[in-house]
């Protein structure tokens, strides 16, 4: 990044002295730039009405961000600061009269433009922010002050200043996600479908994880008529959250203090595998919160992970006496269970498995919908050699949530392993549409087809397994063994 | 430098009244607010007090019907009451009776259209087929269907009938989807939700606040009566195979999505894929939205869909669809190219201004008779984590109309929401109708916790041809297509009463014809296949069409 405009204190000055001169007859009030009168510029700290909702933590954050703006109201600096911890803790109103103080006393401060933007987008002051956003981009080249103004842009139906921007945030960044999704988006939008997918190929070649790209490729492919690459990107449903880089931003949020924050990071840790980390924090947060259900679940997660299964239990018992009615605690508790009726054994415990069993049902009770708690029914019944009412349960989980592609496959299985042949194709059908490449997915396809009399459907799956798996023996003997009911049948099929 | 800082400075902070998109301006407001002036004295009640149940964010529905078949649309708002007292202890629904000269009477008392529900939506339509509009009122709990007896009360027929969905039930809609000449029952259902599953979930604040859906992991099916015709229905959501997904829906539209005669339902869900169940030959159903691509925006994200709405937007003779969603998420205009969906509405005009509000009940109505049709959306927040309106009411929103125009465009029309006063509430549901049968869509929405809206059209307005299409039997004839050519112009609408959030509207073709018109070619289409088709020279003014065989066209003014 740098600096377009170099800053001098006599510029400074000169800049601060025309913005009181404009704003000087302006009353004050909260509403800023673009969006009504300016701001007075104040000589002491605008602080919430009420502290409700609050961690203490945040609430001396802001205390003392408060006192310093009191202490040095000229200094933009500590006014910017004070903005960012508002704006932290979703003060939007505050944050945004901040930001202004910060900018009456440093007009080209980019940051703050750009974090002015940012709230206003969130109270709906949108001409504002698409404002605040170029005023950004004046003062530094920061990526994503571009790709914001194309996305408010795009959204505001202004497709060529939408494109001319992401195209400014490609010129500074050219592998920026956020700025070639979003110049995707733009042209499908200008009809230009064959554009967005030459970018989104390429950009899907650099980063093959982006799903949410993936979607909108689904979608570009769609309209250049390739309707069958589409059908199997699109099948998957929601492709999650954009790629998106904004180290501003994110220098912000780290402000934000409290119990809710301080769990979100513990489970971030957790789900990246900083197990021991997250642990030591959740601890340290149950000290804090000894009821909270959700820091109890994490913990549990945290402990499993580390090995220690009866502490694990130990705290999903305490969940459930504290919340007997949250499903979420009867299925952690039911694969709790079931995992330790395994450990370090050949055959599980059926005492333990039956207590599985318990759980399981209580999720399924509490939440008939819940397709997580119908797959764990199913594991754990599988399990006790039920295999009829596992099928079942797979089934209805894969049922509840038809873009699940382990289910499906899972309830597939279960029914071709009950001969339920018929049953299982569309459930592999739908896994095949989810991961068109699995080869145990289309393997099994292709057998419930053949059994299910489609001998002639059930080639293709099989040749495609093949195809991606060139030298396994059971595939190689499950053609052969098709080849041979198939010239059987037409054998049989002849007329005498 | 100095200039161009100054110049930067005089931009931003400029003017004192500043560039306020909404800020009063010359333009004369289209509606005006005379709810309580027209006798329409009601205050929703949510039961809203120290906790936080998901129902009470949801609820709020209104239906324009003519309950005695004078000519006039009544009004039926649905109300709610505590989640924690016994059904015989909530207020109850009223019953307005429109007595003409913009006058409404309250007539819910020994009408037994008073359902004491914690209600949730309505839907009207003859379930029956005695030529009188019956009503389907969704709550949370036994949904309920109440027959109109001659015009003089209504009678709780739920047990008989069969419809009485234990669920929590959102929007519902009458449609004839096996084209057997009897209304068939699409409901909604949002969760499996009840008081002891409700959960603690906190907003971006850190203050209590309602939960997201997907907190309660409790997605529903929807359900399917099939009328039997004989006063009963029969549950074939199963055999129909409506159970094949699970949803969080909230808004249903029903209308011909593939042009193949039989009518399909389209169902917005809160934060789940929409979904676009396409009728089968009248025997089943298959949902085909992820496929048709319609069930996610333009970059894969299902947003949380409320409100939805469909019409042939664009005259290229299929339906597109509009769908509502929540705060910071844009609406999603799904234009139907035929083989697929294509979500255009990013260059429809409708993308920056509705991403600032949580948009519920929403319609297409040619407000202002230029031919184009016009959109206003009803909102109000579901959780109170930023800053409000002005309110006392930190969910409330201000709503939005906007101004159509060729190429599927919309233009937010100032004042905003229509009314010379901005008006901010909770809103829900809305529906649409002319009330007074002047030739302007009138609007009322509801409110939660708060009187409703009742939107008198004062537009300057063009020409205008409503057409009421009638069946064999009399009633409305759900799923008609109606089309009116004039000069370069094709309009086509679908006699339809279910869009919107939770209501039911004016099922009459309202067709605004611009001003320089002085005749139309108009063709009917009914669900049978049976056509009729003729010249209109004399306009603005409602015409009644019924099949052949049966009297001639009455025309009402």
């Amino acid at each position: 990044m740098s600096s377009r405009i170099q800053r001098t204190s006599a510029c400074r000055a000169l800049v601060l002295g025309v913005g009181l001169l404009v704003a000087g007859g302006c009353g004050g009030g909260e509403v800023g730039p673009g969006s009504g009168p300016a701001p007075q510029e104040r000589v002491s700290a605008p602080r919430p009405e009420s502290f409700e909702g609050l961690d203490p933590k945040a609430v001396e954050l802001i205390q003392a961000a408060a006192e310093a703006v009191d202490g040095e109201p000229a200094d933009a600096a500590v006014w910017g600061q004070l903005a960012q911890v508002y704006h932290a803790h979703r003060r939007f109103g505050l944050a945004a009269d901040c930001y202004r103080q910060a900018l009456v006393r440093d007009p080209q401060d980019a940051r703050s433009w750009y974090l002015l933007s940012r709230v206003e987008d969130q109270l709906g002051e949108t001409d504002a922010a698409l404002e605040h956003l170029r005023e950004c981009a004046r003062y530094e080249d920061y990526p994503p002050a571009h790709w914001r103004l194309g996305y408010l842009l795009l959204a505001r139906g202004e497709l060529d200043s939408a494109e001319e921007a992401m195209r400014e945030a490609m010129a500074q960044a050219p592998h920026d996600a956020a700025a070639v999704v979003g110049l995707a988006r733009i042209v499908l939008q200008q009809g230009r479908a064959s554009d967005a997918v030459t970018l989104l190929e390429e950009h899907l070649r650099r980063v093959p994880r982006d799903a949410h790209a993936k979607v909108l490729f689904g979608t570009a492919l769609r309209e250049v008529g390739r309707g069958e690459e589409a059908a199997r990107l699109l099948a998957g449903g929601e492709g999650g959250a954009p790629i998106q880089s904004d180290p501003w931003e994110q220098s912000m949020l780290s402000l934000r203090q409290g119990f809710r924050t301080d769990f979100l990071r513990a489970v971030r840790w957790l789900d990246a595998g900083e197990v021991d980390r997250a642990v030591v924090a959740l601890e340290q947060l149950l000290a804090r919160s000894p009821d909270d259900v959700l820091v109890l679940i994490n913990l549990h997660r945290g402990y499993r992970m580390q090995g220690k299964l009866n502490e694990a239990i130990e705290l999903l018992a305490r969940a459930r006496r504290i919340e007997p009615l949250r499903d979420v605690v009867h299925l952690h508790l039911a694969g709790a269970f079931w995992e330790q009726a395994w450990l370090g054994r050949e055959e599980p415990d059926v005492s333990l498995l039956g207590l599985a069993l318990q759980s399981a049902r209580e999720a399924c009770e509490l939440s008939p919908t819940y397709a997580a708690a119908h797959a764990m029914h199913g594991d754990v019944l599988e399990d006790l050699g039920r295999p009829e009412a596992a099928a079942e349960a797979f089934a209805q989980a894969a049922r509840l949530d038809s873009t699940s592609a382990p289910w499906q496959l899972r309830a597939g299985h279960a029914l071709c392993e009950l001969n339920r042949w018929a049953d299982a194709v569309p459930l592999l059908e739908q896994h095949g549409r989810l991961e068109p490449d699995s080869v145990k997915g289309l393997f099994l396809l292709s057998a419930a087809l053949a059994n299910s009399g489609r001998l002639e459907e059930a080639t293709a799956p099989l040749e495609r397994a093949r195809q991606l798996s060139p030298k396994d023996p059971v595939l190689l003997d499950a053609i052969a063994d098709l080849e041979h009911r198939k010239a059987q049948g037409a054998v049989e099929g002849q007329p005498q | 430098m100095r200039s161009a800082l100054l110049g930067t400075l005089a931009l931003v902070f400029g003017a004192c009244g500043g560039a306020v998109p909404t800020s009063e301006t010359d333009a004369s407001p289209w509606f005006e607010e005379g709810a309580r002036a027209a006798g329409l004295s009601f205050e929703h009640r949510s039961g809203h007090d120290r906790e936080f149940y998901t129902p009470e964010v949801v609820s709020g529905g209104v239906a324009l019907f003519d309950h005695d078949d004078d000519g006039r649309l009544d009004v039926y708002l649905v109300q709610a009451g505590s989640l924690l007292v016994p059904r015989e202890e909530r207020p109850g629904n009223r019953l307005f009776r429109n007595l003409g000269g913009r006058r409404f009477e309250d007539v819910t008392a020994g009408s037994g259209a008073s359902d004491q529900g914690y209600g949730i939506g309505v839907a009207a339509g003859d379930a029956d087929n005695d030529g009188r509009c019956d009503l389907y009122v969704t709550n949370l709990g036994p949904n309920v269907l109440l027959r109109n007896e001659r015009g003089e009360a209504f009678e709780d027929v739920t047990g008989a009938a069969g419809v009485g969905d234990p669920g929590f039930g959102s929007s519902a809609a009458f449609f004839d989807y096996d084209l057997d000449g009897d209304l068939d029952l699409f409901v909604a259902n949002y969760l499996i939700w009840s008081v002891e599953s409700e959960q603690p979930c906190s907003n971006g604040l850190g203050q209590r606040d309602y939960c997201a859906p997907a907190v309660y992991n409790a997605p529903a099916v929807d359900v399917l009566y099939r009328n039997a015709g004989d006063g009963s229905f029969e549950d074939v959501t199963v055999e129909a195979g409506i159970d094949a997904a699970f949803g969080t829906g909230l808004g249903v539209v029903c209308g011909d999505f593939d042009g193949d005669g039989f009518p399909d339902v389209f169902v917005a869900n809160d934060g789940r894929l929409d979904q676009l169940w396409m009728n089968e030959g009248g025997r089943r159903f298959q949902d085909r939205a992820l496929a048709l691509g319609c069930a996610m925006d333009q970059d894969g994200r299902a947003k949380a869909g409320m409100g939805v709405t469909a019409a042939d937007l664009d005259s290229d003779g299929d339906l597109d669809v509009l769908v509502s969603n929540l705060r910071r998420e844009t609406d999603s205009l799904y234009r139907n190219d035929g083989d697929y969906f294509t979500d255009v509405t990013a260059r429809s005009g409708l993308g920056l201004v509705s991403r600032s509000f949580t948009r519920f009940g929403t319609g297409w109505a040619d407000f202002d008779n230029d031919s184009w049709l016009d959109l206003y959306q009803a909102n109000g927040r579901v959780a109170s984590d930023v800053d409000g309106h002005g309110s006392s009411d930190p969910l409330a929103e201000p709503n939005l109309l906007f101004r159509g125009g060729p190429g599927m465009s919309f233009q937010e029309c100032e004042p905003r929401g229509g009314t010379r006063e901005l008006l901010v509430h909770t809103s829900r549901g809305a529906a649409f109708g002319d009330l007074d049968n002047d030739g302007g869509i009138d609007l009322v929405v509801a409110n939660r916790d708060a009187a409703p809206y009742l939107l008198w059209n004062r537009a300057v307005r063009g020409r205008w041809l409503s057409v009421r299409v009638l069946d064999a039997e009399g009633r409305d004839a759900l799923g008609a297509q109606v089309q009116v050519v004039f000069g370069e112009r094709t309009l086509r609408r679908e006699v339809r009463s279910a869009y919107s959030y939770c209501s039911a509207s004016d099922a009459r073709a309202h067709f605004g014809l611009g001003s320089g018109t002085s005749a139309v070619r108009l063709e009917v289409r009914w669900p049978d296949g049976e056509v009729l088709e003729r010249e209109v020279s004399q306009l603005d003014r409602v015409l009644e069409v019924r099949p052949s065989g049966l009297p001639d066209p009455s025309e009402k003014r």
